[in-house]
């Protein structure tokens, strides 16, 4: 019903293997540079020691604190003790105010370019070189109707009415293939391949502690709050019913 | 299953990295039988609806697969629903699908 609108048009095999095939190729192999890149300059961010060990300190609390009805009331007494005696508590220790925010941190900006560049330069340099060579012809068909809505989008530079919509430029490739290879891309490089998944590996790898204690986070103020948390929790040991429990399920 | 850093909920405990490394195999399987079914489609000239169908058949056939892979046919201590296996990656898979069935449609029947 359609065959009227569509009419046969055939292309001329050099558009296939001088141009969508380069295409796929070359898009193909950028990606797996850009992922080799992103190793490359991928550097293990250092730790600070104190900061450290106020983040464990900190993850250390909030444990004692969640955890507090499994231990006996004493053990817990002595750690509260030990997180929140005035003078001498962990907790208590003076902190220097943090006053670097986390944009004068040079290593944060530097960590963060490098990501930025990592993925937005291919992708300027990649659609800057299929719009300035391959603009402005169709080199293939979409094997799935489109409806004329598509027209401005998929046939940019193309000022033909009566075209079927299904043929398109390389504009609209570049973008299919874009989204597409995504999924070779984890055939072929495995898990965690794009830039910011390896970024959120890093961080999980860190551990939640670490990623909380970044610059830009008053400890002293956390300090505080997990003290006056520590001091709010009414205890009650579990283990004080624990004989009634077990004997009542073995009757 | 309990891993470094599980994530306490009420009562179950999984670990969030696990779940997360079996969800990345589903979406590969997924990717593979994408490329493979696109392929297919492609080289037999598939076009609209009938591409589309493949796709759906190819992610029903995949889906069977890893339920027959499944020890004991649970998915105890493995994923966390059973949706994860039947439309885990589908939607990702959909585009590298189409990207190969474009493809393969192409250099067979469109050049000359």
């Amino acid at each position: 019903m359609e065959a009227q609108n569509t009419q046969l048009l055939v292309l001329d095999s050099s558009i296939r293997n001088w141009v969508l095939l380069p295409i796929v190729l070359f898009m193909f192999l950028f990606g797996i540079l850009r992922h080799y890149a992103t190793i490359a300059l991928r550097t293990t961010r250092k730790n600070d020691k104190a900061k450290l060990e106020q983040a464990q300190t900190l993850a250390r609390a909030q444990t004692v604190r969640t955890n507090a009805n499994w231990i006996p009331h004493e053990a817990f007494l002595e750690r509260k003790a030990f997180f929140n005696q005035p003078e001498t508590g962990v907790l208590n220790k003076k902190i220097p105010a943090n006053t670097l925010a986390s944009m004068a941190d040079p290593n944060n900006m530097v960590d963060m370019m490098k990501t930025n560049f990592a993925t937005i330069v291919p992708n300027i340099v990649m659609w800057g070189w299929v719009s300035y060579f391959f603009s402005g012809f169709v080199i293939a068909k979409f094997p799935f109707p489109l409806t004329g809505r598509f027209r401005g989008m998929v046939q940019r530079g193309i000022e033909l009415n009566s075209l079927d919509v299904s043929y398109v430029t390389s504009a609209s490739m570049y973008f299919l293939i874009l989204f597409g290879l995504r999924g070779l891309f984890s055939l072929v490089l495995g898990e965690a391949n794009a830039a910011d998944d390896a970024q959120l590996m890093q961080q999980q790898m860190m551990g939640p502690a670490a990623a909380m204690a970044g610059p830009g986070v008053d400890m002293g103020k956390l300090f505080e709050a997990e003290r006056d948390n520590l001091e709010l929790v009414t205890h009650e040991s579990k283990l004080k019913e624990a004989e009634t429990t077990l004997l009542n399920s073995s009757q | 299953m309990l891993g470094e850093q599980p994530q306490a909920s009420s009562d179950n405990v999984y670990a969030q990295d696990k779940i997360a490394h079996n969800e990345n195999i589903i979406y590969k399987c997924r990717a593979f039988g994408a490329v493979v079914f696109g392929i297919l489609a492609g080289v037999f000239g598939l076009t609209s609806l009938w591409g589309l169908l493949v796709y759906v058949i190819s992610s029903i056939v995949i889906s069977i697969f890893l339920f027959a892979t499944l020890p004991k046919l649970s998915i105890d201590g493995l994923f966390t629903s059973w949706m994860s296996i039947l439309t885990g990656g589908f939607v990702q898979g959909a585009m590298t699908y189409v990207l190969v069935w474009t493809l393969a449609y192409d250099i067979v029947y469109i050049f000359f």
